[in-house]
């Protein structure tokens, strides 16, 4: 299932900050801040918040390297069982790549070859149900969905 | 980021006292831990008592550290928060770090040390 752009779903967070890392590390100590004040399970909360951290970093890399911050829009709401989670930016096209399933980086052969990074995507598509990234009308849209109890505990 | 130390017999004991280690942290953090490492030849625990979320650049910022410590010694991680074990036993890098169960101090340590190691790792 694809997740719905709607705003159907009760609403918990909607915020829109500059596409800096300071103030998505600022956006996402406010989101903990709330969320850890509702009735979300806390081991969901938790992978609510790394996968928007990795999705939030992405943007800052991907779509404004190199160009003037501008800003990300964040809606986070509850629709039926799940937590609907949609960002909304300015800057450049995502790379494609980012949507293909992750996989984990090799390790190689000792600790010299172990890899720094491009374990990003990797924690998210572990993580979320569904991922839609759209482009339109000059801006990317991200829409992903955690249903609010894992299945099996 | 703010950082805290305190070495116990030989070991050096980090404390970052910051809730996140991330993106926008993770330059800031390995060029603190280097200097560390230069500046201590013998084990280094970092105590994560009080980061309650690593992102994909904070653990990029800890194999860097790891590699700093040039093949020889691992980097020990203590007092792991559960969304930051998460992500380690996730990307399977929980095999690559030692991590301790519990305070890695050793047995026959001063008193006051093991106070000072359990309040740095014990707040929430």
């Amino acid at each position: 299932m694809k997740p719905e752009r709607n705003d159907d779903g009760a609403e918990i967070h909607h915020g829109r900050f500059a596409s800096t890392d300071a103030a998505v590390q600022q956006e996402l100590s406010r989101i903990s801040a709330l969320s850890a004040a509702g009735d979300l399970a806390e081991d969901r909360r938790d992978d609510m918040l790394i996968v928007l951290g990795e999705v939030l970093n992405n943007i800052v890399e991907h779509a404004f390297e190199g160009s003037d911050a501008g800003w990300i829009d964040c809606r986070i709401s509850r629709c039926a069982n799940r937590l609907c989670i949609m960002t909304r930016d300015e800057g450049r096209p995502l790379p494609p790549s980012l949507l293909t399933k992750g996989s984990l980086p090799d390790f190689g052969d000792s600790v010299d070859d172990l890899p720094e990074g491009g374990f990003g995507w990797f924690i998210i598509h572990s993580l979320v149900d569904d991922m839609l990234y759209e482009r339109t009308g000059g801006q990317n849209l991200m829409s992903f969905t955690l249903a609010l109890e894992r299945e099996g505990g | 980021m703010q950082m805290t130390s305190d070495i116990q017999g030989d070991l050096l004991v980090v404390t970052p006292q910051e809730e996140r280690l991330d993106a926008a942290g993770a330059l800031a953090f390995k060029e603190q831990m280097h200097s560390h490492i230069n500046a201590h030849a013998d084990r280094i625990v970092l105590d994560l008592g009080h980061v309650l979320f690593l992102d994909s650049s904070g653990l990029g910022a800890l194999v860097a550290v790891m590699k700093a410590l040039g093949g020889t010694r691992k980097l020990e991680l203590a007092s792991c928060q559960p969304a930051v074990l998460k992500v380690l036993k996730l990307t399977r890098m929980d095999s690559v770090f030692t991590i301790h169960a519990t305070d890695p101090t050793p047995p026959g340590m001063a008193a006051a040390g093991q106070a000072a190691f359990l309040a740095a790792s014990g707040s929430k």
